[in-house]
Formats: C-alpha cells, structure tokens, sequence
C-alpha cells in the first residue's frame, strides 16, 4: 500500500500546486497541511493554491479533513483554493464543509480562572443559594400548610404511594440498623459499667440514649441517604424530561404536586419510624443483656421503664419530625434546581444526600441544646 | 430472499428476524437485504418497531429468532469479539443526539476516533472539526450539548455517528426538529457521503420529502399485522399496488 502524501510546486502566475497522492486512511500517518502554510510564507507570494490529485488510493476522512484545513488556511490568508483537480466526490464534500447553516459567533463564555474571579464567584454564588433556599423553604412551607388544610392540588393517590414509599419500605432497614446500634451501645456500655458493678445500669443507658438519640439520629441518616436521594433523583429526572414545566403549564403549582406530599409525608412517617426505630434498638440492648450480662430479661426491662420517661420519647420524636423536614426539603430542593442533563442529576443527587445528613447533624446538635436549656 | 435481487452487493441482511417484548410479538419474521452503498429506509405507523428494529440491528437487543448479517457474517450469531468489530463499522445517531452532556461537541466526534482507532490528538481534533463542519456546525466546537438547539444536537450526533468512516450509519429520525432547509442539507449529505464514500445509510424517517428525495428502497412495517405491509422504493410503490395504509402514508404529501 502506497503512503499518503503530497507535494509541492510553484507555477509562474504565483499557483502554489499541491499534489496529493497515495492511500489517504485515518488509521495511518498522513500529511498535514503545515508543510503547505511554510511554503505559502515563502516569497514569492502565493495567490492561488490548486489541490489535485496524482495517483490517488483509497481514502476516507483523512483526505477530506486534510482538504478542508487547507481551504480555512487558505480563507484566513485571503489565497483562492481551485479543487478542480480533485475526484468530484471529494470536491462536492469540501463544498459541502465550506457552506456553513449556522455561524459560530466565536467561542461560547467561559469564565476566566484567576483566584479573585472565582472567590468572588464563589461568595456571590453562595449568597444566591441561601436566598433561593429560604425562598424554597417558605415555598415548600406554604403549599404544606395547603395540602394539610386541603387546599392544594395534588394527586392523593401520588401522595398515598409516596406515604408507603418512606414509611413502610424503610420498616426492614431502620429496624435492623437500630436493632445492631442498640446492641453496640449495650456491649459499650456493659464493658465500662461492669468495672463499677452497675451492670445494671446498661438498661438506662440503651434505653434512654436510644429514645433521646441514636433512635432518631440513625433513622435521620438513613432516609436522607434512602430517601433524600430518591426525591432529588425523581424530580430531577422530571426536569430532564420536561414533565416540571407540563406540570406548570397545565396550572399544576409543582411545588403543591410535587413538594409538599414529600414534605408532609416524610414529616408523618419519620416520628413514627422513630418510635419504631426506639422499639428495635431498646430489644438489641435487650438480647446483648439477656445474653452476655448477669441480668434476667424481667429486670432489664423494669429498669428500662423506670429509666425512661415520657419526654424522653417525645424528644426522640420531635427530632424525628425535624429530621423529616430537612432530608425531604434538602431532597426536593436539589432535586427541583437540577439542571438539564444526565451529570446535573447524579450531581443534585449527590448535593441531596450530603446536605441531607448534615442537617441532620447540626439540627440534632442545635435540639440536643435547646432541650438541655429547657430541662427536658 | 426472493424480492428484486439487488444489483450491487449485499451489504447487510435481515434473515427471518423476529422481535419481541416478553410475549408480545413486535414485528415477525422480517426479510430484507441492503445494497452496499444506498440508502434504506424504514417507515411506519406509531409503535410498528421502527426504534425497536434499529436497536436489534445495531447490537443492542437481541432477536427472539433470526439474525443480522454484515458482509455475509451472522452479527448474533457469532462471537462476542466478533460483533464488538463489526460495532465498529457501525454508525448510530439516536433519536434525542445521545450526545455526552459532559463533553464538547468536538470531544463527543473525538472520543471514538482517539479512543477506537488510535488516531492522534491534533488529527482527530482535525477530523471533528471536518465532521462538524460537514453538518453545518463549523465552529461549535466548544459548545456543550446544552448551549446549542436541539436541531444542532442532533446534527451533531450524525458528526459523532460519522466519525469513523463507518460503512454503515443507522439514523433514527434524523430530521426531527429540523427547518426544512437544514433537513434538506441533511439529505444532501447523507447522499453525498454514499456516493463519496460508499457508505450505506439505514435511516428510520417519518419525513416524506425527505424520503422520496434519499430512499434507493425502504419497508414499510405495520402496526396492526407486525410484519412487512410494502418494500420497495418509494416512488416506484406509488406507481403500482398498495395496502391502503402504505399509500395513503405516501401520499400524505401530495394532497391536491
């Protein structure tokens, strides 16, 4: 197989010729037209550049996009090209190349990468965050305050689902992993408590450290990551298709369709995972004590009792109405400002899931501390 | 194969292809051969398989019965490695671009040249740049698929589609959202690339001017009998004898 290749030659009334010849495939070396811009910097000065073909193999992309970088460097130098000599095939495709449907009107914005720009960048976008968030918060809040006073337009059937969605198909995961965090908080605390003999105090510690904290704490982080990344992949979804915009232009207010059943039905469903979630934990406390400590099942759960009382589990429980709130809203606001692609949606996901469980810590520590100030 | 016995060889064929979605049958025991070289198309009314055939020809689903062949050679009935080379003489442009979010237009065409074949960086960057412009994007090279219209995405999904000099490029609606005059340019460069470069083109168009201006032969699939309801190029189907449906699909654009 002959290589491709061109060569060059002047003609007087200043024609640079360029011969081209050989097999032209995009899976060997080929020429490029550099050779052919020294040239045409050399005197005398080139007026016409005349491509033709010698010997011509086979060829494919290689040629044509050889052809048409050879006319765009020719255009830039205001030199004619005549591809007269070219196979016609080719020629109709460097006709085709050179008339252009639409013009570029120079390359699109991009921002300038200095340290200033973007600090700078990075506070504005900042402030414009904690605005849209508070607008989104208000927002969410009012079209809630309308589902539950039955003034919003939504699907009930949707909300139904949704209802079943967080509450019920959690029931598995939130009872095994509080069931195994009680029973680690048991053997913790049996290992410490038993240097003092007070094995007993084992109930006091799972108990009330499960109702006040790990019970809500645990069930929080796992639906901001179940849960909080379902709302953001869904809705974000929906923005990609278009279904948000529908939903708008048939007088359906998104955040009444979509926002507020997740809001209300997460506000619902985690204090009661959260009792449930106190059921499970106080019984792996219970196993690791029945089976490893002195102690009889009856008297642990008599000290448990008496360990606990009722603001104990109402702490527990308006934690987990607090929790609810921030995953579902963290969930829905990244999920409802996802951009228009399939990267914004892993993106706003991933935003979903990592707000969702820092709420989640910061709002158990700004509660823990209010409840402390108060004495419950 | 007992239809017009093509006069240039047999580039692809659809052997006794049947296609199915669990138990529902969408098309069965398809027949058809294509040119090497011409451009096929592929009509039909609403939900007759049109998309469904193309993902089975292009490697994507495989058939309840029946095979593609390419060159001669069974495309399921062979080895994996097999069918992964003759994907590399395919060419797809899917119905919405299909176009990477996360790259440039010219990334998008780049990816399979430097990725598959090997080409160097400034050649392929070259190339990309030809395949644009040849789609009437020069220029775009640094626009994400998002801050072009859709149109454009779309052509620039053919310039990815065409990247490889495939020997054979599937489109699936190609026109979609085009002004006629660009859907115009398109036709002009599907059939200047099959006659430059041999290349032969499977194009799934609802598009009538555009069929009657590209089509060498088509099949027409129907809905309602999920088999063939007509083959044969558009114009000479006009002349003779067809199921009322076919016909009056054609004829849509010759009201009087």
């Amino acid at each position: 197989m002959i290589a491709a290749g061109i060569a060059l030659s002047r003609s007087d009334d200043g024609t640079l010729v360029v011969l081209v010849s050989g097999n032209w495939s995009l899976r060997t070396p080929v020429p490029s037209i550099s050779e052919v811009e020294a040239e045409m910097l050399r005197a005398p000065p080139v007026r016409r550049v005349a491509l033709q073909v010698v010997d011509l193999g086979e060829w494919d992309s290689s040629l044509v996009s050889f052809a048409v970088s050879l006319s765009a460097a020719c255009l830039r130098r205001n030199v004619d090209v005549d591809a007269g000599g070219c196979p016609p095939g080719l020629r109709r495709l460097l006709t085709l190349a050179r008339s252009t449907v639409h013009v570029a009107t120079g390359s699109p914005d991009r921002p300038p990468r200095d340290v200033a720009y973007r600090v700078g960048q990075w506070a504005l976008a900042t402030l414009a965050f904690a605005s849209d968030m508070i607008g989104f918060v208000a927002a969410s809040t009012a079209a809630s305050r309308d589902l539950v006073l039955r003034r919003a337009r939504y699907r009930r059937l949707d909300f139904e689902i949704l209802l079943e969605q967080v509450g019920g198909s959690a029931l598995p995961l939130v009872g095994v992993i509080n069931f195994l965090v009680g029973a680690v908080l048991a053997f913790l605390g049996a290992d410490q408590l038993r240097q003092f003999g007070a094995s007993i105090f084992v109930a006091n510690l799972v108990g009330v450290g499960t109702v006040r904290e790990t019970g809500a704490l645990m069930t929080g982080i796992i639906m901001a990551g179940r849960t909080g990344a379902s709302f953001a992949a869904v809705l974000g979804t929906m923005k990609v298709n278009s279904e948000i915009d529908a939903l708008e232009t048939m007088n359906f207010p998104p955040f009444q369709f979509l926002v507020a059943p997740r809001l209300v039905a997460m506000s619902i469903a985690l204090p009661l995972l959260v009792v449930y979630a106190d059921v499970f934990g106080i019984m792996g406390g219970f196993v690791v004590a029945a089976t490893t400590l002195d102690i009889t099942p009856a008297l642990y759960l008599n000290q448990t009792h008496g360990a606990m009382s009722v603001h104990d589990v109402a702490v527990g429980v308006v934690k987990g109405l607090a929790f609810g709130a921030v995953v579902a809203l963290s969930g829905c606001y990244f999920g409802m400002r996802t951009g228009r692609t399939a990267a914004a949606v892993g993106a706003s996901t991933t935003s979903a899931v990592v707000t969702g469980i820092l709420l989640v810590i910061v709002v158990d520590a700004l509660l823990t501390l209010l409840f402390y100030a108060v004495g419950m | 194969m007992a239809e017009a016995a093509p006069a240039r060889d047999v580039f692809v064929e659809v052997t006794g292809l049947t296609m199915t979605y669990g138990d529902f049958v969408v098309q069965r025991d398809l027949n058809f051969a294509i040119p090497r070289g011409s451009v096929f198309v592929v009509m039909g009314d609403n939900g007759s398989g049109k998309s469904t055939l193309m993902r089975h020809m292009v490697g994507l689903d495989r058939p309840a019965r029946g095979d593609v062949h390419y060159n001669g050679q069974a495309y399921w009935g062979s080895t994996p490695d097999v069918r992964e080379r003759l994907r590399g003489r395919i060419g797809v442009l899917f119905q919405g671009s299909g176009l990477f979010s996360s790259m440039t237009l010219a990334e998008n065409v780049e990816l399979p040249l430097s990725e598959h074949m090997g080409v160097a960086p400034a050649l392929a960057r070259d190339v990309a740049a030809t395949k644009l412009a040849l789609v009437g994007l020069s220029g775009f090279d640094d626009h994400y698929p998002a801050e072009v219209s859709g149109g454009m995405r779309n052509r620039a999904g053919l310039a990815r589609a065409l990247a490889l000099d495939p020997e054979v490029v599937f489109l699936d609606e190609p026109s979609a959202g085009l002004d006629p005059l660009t859907a115009r340019r398109l036709d002009d460069l599907v059939l200047e690339l099959r006659d430059s470069l041999g290349t032969t083109f499977i194009v799934i168009t609802h598009e009538l001017p555009s069929i009657f201006a590209i089509a060498d032969d088509s099949i027409f699939l129907d809905a309602e009998t999920h088999t063939l309801a007509a083959r044969g190029p558009p114009k000479e189907m006009l002349a003779g004898y067809l199921e009322p449906k076919v016909r009056a699909f054609l004829e849509r654009g010759h009201h009087p």
